[in-house]
Parts: structure tokens; C-alpha cells; sequence
């Protein structure tokens, strides 16, 4: 047989497909069955947390699928416009069950009028990678905010936490190297992962000669960390 | 707070949902929020008939129906048939995990989605800002609903001139009427001026279909590509490439495109259908038995039911007939009887159909070994066409088939042989053609060695190696086939190797040729070729030649 890598590939790429898709039926087959099953208190926060780390599972197979694709030189970015009051309210109410899950108390604050254009499936895969981010590092609270800069050439949309916020490490690691050109590396922890990831889907968002990108730092509304991405009009 | 009043006791709902907590626990969140007319139907089988017959202001719908139609089947017939006016909120509850899905349609999408678990409080916050979204294009989905589109593209003008933030939004819908109303020009100027802003899908896939639709095939596909590349959530973009693939006679290719479509989104009825269509032209049963199998059982008791589809599944089950095991046999011969009488008791075919059903009825009743009435059934196909060009060149291949079963075989040859003519250069159906002659010839190995090897020996000629080698790959496994066949075979892929088109598959049976006639004697007029080939395959195989030329 001679070695074919890029059939290899292609193969996880499809099976990781099905898998997702499989999973998402299977999940809310699960919903339904959870919901019509007679549970105690204790029983029922143990359902919620299946529900969330199912939810979480189908976010982590999204995020390889999309990540999988940039690695291989596709450009998969279909900005479209986005109202963001909209947008973010749809991404409080698509994580209920994380919300109960873990007593999180989820929020977004940004004006009724704003608008932008984005690809709401990339972005959705970098907010939700940062709220579950947020979440694992102990933060109860998550506000997600939303502005544009004065000339209205970019849009920056926020995830404040009240938890520990970045190690300097990692801040200056990241200052050091540059705006936009972060150097959170692919070192195998989940978070630095994600972001490293994060980083690539983001920047695939280009208008003129910018691009996209993710900054870290602290939260000017919350305790914690703020991540935040800029995406260019 | 102002933004509250909206007068939900005035509403009349529909909600779709099977399972009985579910659709109580909707009824008393929305009691609660002020809906006194509620109706509650559990699956799309009722909803379709309920929106038949009365108006609603908002339908719920659950993505997850169980059994029979999910949520997006019953969008799709609804906006397809015109079930519900367009100023009806149209609303999916989905789990988190399949809203992607849901959204991923573009030109069946709801009006917005509710994500479970649903609550009291999210139902009223999602509710309001769908309702609120929806109220902006209040006066253009009026217009649309009196049918009157010069209205509603004014309406869209205005939205567009008073609230920006809407512009694209209205010259979406805008771009829809107009290709809708066949006004490709205008809607070109309006896809062009969205596209000067910024590049955004819909607008891509409302320019192919103008492209289309003005003959601009190569750069309809172009665009098309682009678009189906960037994401494939967008499936869409896979229909309207594969009719413009189609349209440029790239037969095979379109299908290919449907195909990875149908994996994409298994559940839409008509590109199931599509395919069906598309495998029955390129001759490929396989395919055209699974694409109606799945399209039967989606659109039953569904406005996408049609006779084409039932007797072209009849005639697909026809290899499962001659050569499956006992029990497929059975099966099928009940299946494509039944599929036939559905056909011809449920609608009413024209001429073109009438002839299909009945050819497929006659080889029903030969395959499964009642030649009698066979023959008489193809008989009376015979006397229903007078003149046989009045019928397509497909129609008359299918005649072909039935012929070379019920006459005499130098007749139906001889008729073969006329098509085939009338066929000229259109490689689709010469490819057919080849391919019943093919199967008909199954028992008589010589026969058939000399048409692989006259139509392999076609086919290097005008350079198309990959069906080359396709049919005398096939010459070369037959007990009876010789050398020339062989060396034939090698050359198309070698040259397919030249054009880039390699996989270890080909490598390994193309190897196993260049070992047969490793003995072949010097002396023989016909080692020079070989020998030129062999080298050929070298300088294309560099690290896996060694059994080629060793």
C-alpha cells in the first residue's frame, strides 16, 4: 500500500462529520427522554450536567471540524451581516443548559443599533470556546459585550469573566509577540489550544489589508480575564 | 416597557410538537405571555393539513418530530407549495446542537429558532425580538401576500432608503422576487451593487442563478464553486452547480456534485429526486435505486410525490429482480408491481410516462419469468408509439432494452445500431448505449470482448482515458481477452497517469497488466509498444515502478 496522508486526513475529516452529526441526533433524543422522565433534585442537576457536556462535546467536534479546515488552506469565512443584539442574545439562549449546569449566570450587554459583518458560525465557535474556557477556570459570572471603533472600521465583540484571568505569563508571552499575531501555542493544554485555534478562525476575517485577530487581557467590567476579538468592517 | 406591546391575545398559534409535556408546557408559557388561540398538532403529517386550512399568525415548529417529517421537511413543502402566507412567523425549537442545520438552509429558512431547554423567559425574550425582526418587513410581506410584487419591490426600496441597517436584508428579498418574476436584469444590477459592498453568500448564490439563468454557464459555475467550497452548509450552492454542471452537458460530474449534497443533508425530498433523475440518465442504477428509495419515503403523503418518480424506481429495482438472492427476488417483484400500479392509478401520465411505466411493467414480468405477459405487456407499449421519434433518445434506449428482451435479436440490434447513429457524438448517451449492449451481451463473453474493445479503442481516440480504461479494464478481466486489449488498456493509463488522475488502486491493476505480458516474446511486432509504455510508466511512477519494469 503506499502512504497517503492526505486521504488519512480526509478520512478523520468525514468521520468526525458523521460522528457530529450522529451525536446531535442522538442528543436530543437524549433531551427528550430526560424530559420525560421523572427526576428528583439531585437526579436533575445530574441530567443538566449531561446535557451541558453533551453540549459541550458537539462544540469541541464543530470546533476540530473548522479548525481542521484552516489547517488545510481552506478559507471558510462567509461574512454575513449580523445584528449583534440578536446574535448575542442567541448565544445567551443556546447555552441554558451551561447556564444551569453550572449556576453560571450568563449576560450581554451592547447597543440595540449595532450591526457588522461576520461569519456567525466561526464566531459562535470562538465564543463558545471561550465561554466553556471561562467556565473550567472557575468564573460564575460572563458578560458578553459588543462595540465598534469610531470610524466604524472594526467590531469588537468581548467575553468578560469574573475568574482568575490569564497568568502574566501568558499575557506578556502574548504582548511581546504582538497585536494580532499572538503566541499562545499549540501546547496541548485545552485552553491554549483552543485559542491558539481561536486565533487561526479569527484571522481569516479580512477587509482591505487587515485581518482579524484575538487579544487577551483583563476585564474592565468584571474581576477577571477578557478575551477580546476584533474583526475588521 | 413600550417594546412589550405586542398584542399577543390576537395571535393565533400553531404548535408542532410530538411529544404531549412538551407541547403543554409550550401551551402554558404562551397562555402566560397572553396567546388565547392555540392549536396543537404532533406531527408534520397534521401540521400540513392544518396550515392547509387555516391562517396563523405564529407556528412553532420542533426540529425532532420522531417518526415522519422533521421540522425542516415541513418547512421545505411549505415555503415550496405556498402553504403560508409570508407575514407568518415561522419558528424552529431545536436542541443547541442542530441549529447549525437549521439555519444552513438558505432559501428554506425559518423566520428565527428557539433553542431548547425553553423556558418561560427565553421564549418571551426570542419571541418578541423574532416578531419585532419580522414587523420590519411588515409592508413588503403584505405586498407579497396580495401577489403584489411591483409593491413589494417598492416596499423594499423604501425599507431600504428608511432604515440602512436593512438595506441588505430588503435587497435580499428584493434579488428573490425579481428571479422569481424571471427580471434577471434587475436582478443582476441588485446582486452587483450587494457585492460591491461586501461578498456575502446569498448574494454569490443570487448571481449564479442570474448567471444561469442567462446562459452564462461558465461563470455561474465559477461562482458557484467559490461558494460551495467556502462551506458546505451552504447545499444549496450544490443544486444550482449541478444544474449548471448539467446544462454544459457535464452529466456525470453533475450527479457527483448531488451526490455530495445528499450526504450533506440526506433528508431534502426533491434533491433526492434530483439524483434519482441524474443516476437514471448517466445509466447509473446503483445509484438511482438508493436516491429513490430514500425519495419514495420522503415525500409520501407529500406534495413531492410524481409518477417519475415510482416508475423510475420500478425500473431500478430491475437488477435486484434478475440477481439478487431469493427472498430480494420476491421483494422486489412485489415492489416494483406495486411502485407501477401507484404510478398509473395516482396520477396521470402523458405519453412520455405511459411508455416508461409500461417498458418497466414488461421487463417486470420477463425478469421475474412470466415472458408471456412480458411480451404482451411490451406490445402494448408498441402499439401506444406510432413513430418512435417521437420519443427522446432516452425513451428510445430504454425501447432497446425492452426489444433486445421480446424480438428477434438481429432486429433489436439492428434498431441499436440506428439509435446509435442518432445518437452521434452526445457522450452521455453513447456511454448508455455501450453499457446495455454491455449487460445484454453478459452471457456471451465474445461478443462482448469485441464491443468493450471497439468502444475502448473509441474512446482512446478522441482522448477520454478515464472511461477508457473504465470499459477495457473490463475487456481484460473477461477469461477470453488477449493481448492487444491489454496493451489497449495500459495505454489509457498511462495516459490517465500523464493528466494527473492516479490512486493506488490503478497503480496496483495497472502493475498487474505490465506483469502479464512481462513475458512477452521480443520478436513479437507488438513488444516495441510495450516497451514504449513501459517506459512511459516509469518516468510517471518513479518510486513504484519497479514491478513494471523489473
Amino acid at each position: 500500500m503506499t502512504h497517503n496522508p492526505q486521504l488519512a486526513d480526509q478520512l478523520l475529516a468525514a468521520s468526525i462529520h458523521e460522528i457530529k452529526n450522529r451525536f446531535g441526533l442522538m442528543f436530543s433524543q437524549l433531551d427528550q427522554l430526560l424530559a420525560a422522565l421523572p427526576l428528583d433534585d439531585t437526579l436533575s442537576h445530574n441530567a443538566q450536567q449531561i446535557k451541558s457536556e453533551a453540549e459541550f462535546i458537539g462544540a469541541e467536534l464543530v470546533r476540530v471540524l473548522a479548525s481542521y479546515k484552516t489547517l488545510e488552506g481552506e478559507n471558510i469565512v462567509n461574512a454575513d451581516q449580523q445584528f449583534l443584539v440578536d446574535f448575542l442574545e442567541e448565544k445567551v439562549a443556546r447555552h441554558a443548559n451551561t447556564v444551569r449546569a453550572h449556576d453560571l449566570n450568563l449576560a450581554y450587554d451592547c447597543d440595540e443599533e449595532l450591526d457588522g459583518f461576520f461569519d456567525a458560525g466561526i464566531v459562535n465557535i470562538v465564543l463558545d470556546t471561550a465561554i466553556y474556557n471561562a467556565v473550567q477556570e472557575g468564573a460564575k459570572t460572563i458578560l458578553l459585550t459588543a462595540d465598534q471603533d469610531s470610524e466604524g472600521h472594526a467590531l469588537r465583540i468581548q467575553i468578560h469573566d469574573d475568574g482568575p484571568g490569564f497568568p502574566a505569563a501568558m499575557l506578556e508571552a502574548d504582548a511581546a509577540a504582538g497585536t494580532g499575531q499572538g503566541r499562545v501555542k499549540a501546547d496541548g493544554q485545552s485552553t491554549g489550544l483552543g485559542l491558539y485555534f481561536a486565533r487561526r478562525l479569527i484571522s481569516q476575517h479580512q477587509e482591505a489589508d487587515q485581518a482579524g485577530y484575538v487579544e487577551l487581557g483583563a476585564s474592565d467590567r468584571l474581576a477577571g480575564a477578557c478575551v477580546s476579538l476584533v474583526l475588521p468592517q | 416597557m413600550a417594546l412589550d406591546l405586542i398584542p399577543y391575545h390576537k395571535k393565533n398559534v400553531l404548535i408542532i410538537e410530538d411529544l404531549a409535556e412538551m407541547r403543554s408546557s409550550m401551551k402554558s408559557m404562551l397562555a402566560n405571555m397572553g396567546v388565547q388561540q392555540m392549536e396543537t398538532v404532533n406531527n408534520g403529517e397534521e401540521a400540513l393539513a392544518k396550515l392547509a386550512l387555516n391562517q396563523y399568525d405564529i407556528v412553532f415548529s420542533d426540529y425532532e418530530l420522531g417518526r415522519g417529517k422533521d421540522g425542516q421537511q415541513i418547512l421545505e413543502e411549505v415555503r415550496y407549495s405556498g402553504l403560508i402566507p409570508a407575514a407568518t412567523v415561522y419558528i424552529m425549537v431545536t436542541a443547541a446542537q442542530t441549529v447549525e442545520m437549521v439555519m444552513g438552509a438558505l432559501e428554506f429558512e425559518p423566520d428565527g429558532y428557539i433553542t431548547k431547554p425553553v423556558t418561560l423567559e427565553i421564549l418571551r425574550t426570542r419571541l418578541n425580538r423574532i416578531i419585532r425582526t419580522k414587523d420590519v418587513y411588515r409592508e413588503i410581506n403584505r405586498a407579497i401576500d396580495k401577489n403584489d410584487i411591483n409593491g413589494a419591490l417598492e416596499a423594499c426600496n423604501r425599507l431600504a432608503v428608511e432604515k440602512p441597517k436593512f438595506a441588505l436584508p430588503a435587497y435580499r428579498i428584493k434579488g428573490k422576487l425579481l428571479l422569481g418574476e424571471k427580471r434577471y436584469e434587475e436582478a443582476r444590477d441588485i446582486y452587483d451593487t450587494v457585492l460591491g459592498i461586501k461578498r456575502v453568500a446569498w448574494a454569490v448564490l443570487g448571481m449564479g442563478k442570474v448567471e444561469y439563468f442567462s446562459g452564462n454557464y461558465e461563470a455561474a459555475q465559477e461562482l458557484l464553486e467559490s461558494l460551495a467550497k467556502t462551506k458546505s452548509k451552504y447545499v444549496e450552492a450544490f443544486d444550482w452547480l449541478s444544474k449548471v454542471l448539467e446544462a454544459q452537458g457535464k452529466f456525470k460530474a453533475a450527479q457527483q456534485v448531488l451526490q455530495q449534497a445528499v450526504e450533506e443533508s440526506p433528508k431534502a425530498v426533491v434533491r433526492q429526486q434530483e439524483l434519482a433523475r441524474l443516476a437514471e440518465l448517466n445509466g447509473d442504477m446503483e445509484t438511482m435505486y438508493k436516491a429513490c428509495r430514500k425519495a419514495t419515503g420522503l415525500s409520501k403523503n407529500s406534495v413531492f410525490r410524481n409518477a417519475d418518480n415510482y416508475i423510475r424506481y420500478a425500473k431500478a429495482l430491475q437488477a435486484k429482480i434478475k440477481h439478487g438472492s431469493m427472498r430480494d427476488q420476491k421483494l422486489a417483484i412485489s415492489e416494483a408491481f406495486s411502485h407501477i400500479e401507484t404510478a398509473k392509478t395516482d396520477f396521470h401520465l402523458n405519453l412520455s410516462q405511459m411508455v416508461k411505466c409500461g417498458l418497466v411493467e414488461a421487463q417486470t414480468l420477463h425478469n421475474s419469468g412470466k415472458n408471456l405477459e412480458g411480451k404482451m405487456a411490451y406490445r402494448a407499449v408498441c402499439s401506444m408509439v406510432k413513430d418512435d421519434s417521437t420519443l427522446s433518445l432516452d425513451d428510445q434506449l430504454d425501447m432497446l432494452v425492452a426489444k433486445l428482451q421480446f424480438e428477434d435479436e438481429a432486429d433489436s440490434r439492428a434498431y441499436g445500431t440506428d439509435l446509435l447513429k442518432k445518437i452521434g457524438s452526445n457522450r452521455r448517451l453513447q456511454s448508455k448505449y455501450y453499457s446495455i449492449l454491455d449487460f445484454h451481451l453478459s452471457k456471451l463473453p465474445e461478443a462482448r470482448m469485441e464491443l468493450l474493445k471497439q468502444r475502448g479503442n473509441e474512446l482512446l481516440g478522441i482522448k477520454d482515458y478515464e472511461e477508457a480504461w473504465e470499459v477495457l479494464y473490463k475487456a481484460t478481466r473477461l477469461p477470453c481477452t488477449d493481448v492487444d486489449c491489454q496493451l489497449d488498456a495500459l495505454k489509457a493509463v498511462v495516459n490517465l497517469y500523464k493528466q494527473g488522475k492516479r490512486n493506488s488502486e490503478l497503480l496496483n491493476q495497472a502493475n498487474e497488466l505490465f506483469n502479464i505480458l512481462q513475458n512477452m516474446d521480443s520478436g513479437d511486432p507488438r513488444y516495441p509498444t510495450l516497451e514504449k509504455l513501459r517506459l512511459q510508466w516509469a518516468e510517471q511512477t518513479p518510486d513504484d515502478s519497479q514491478s513494471a519494469t523489473g
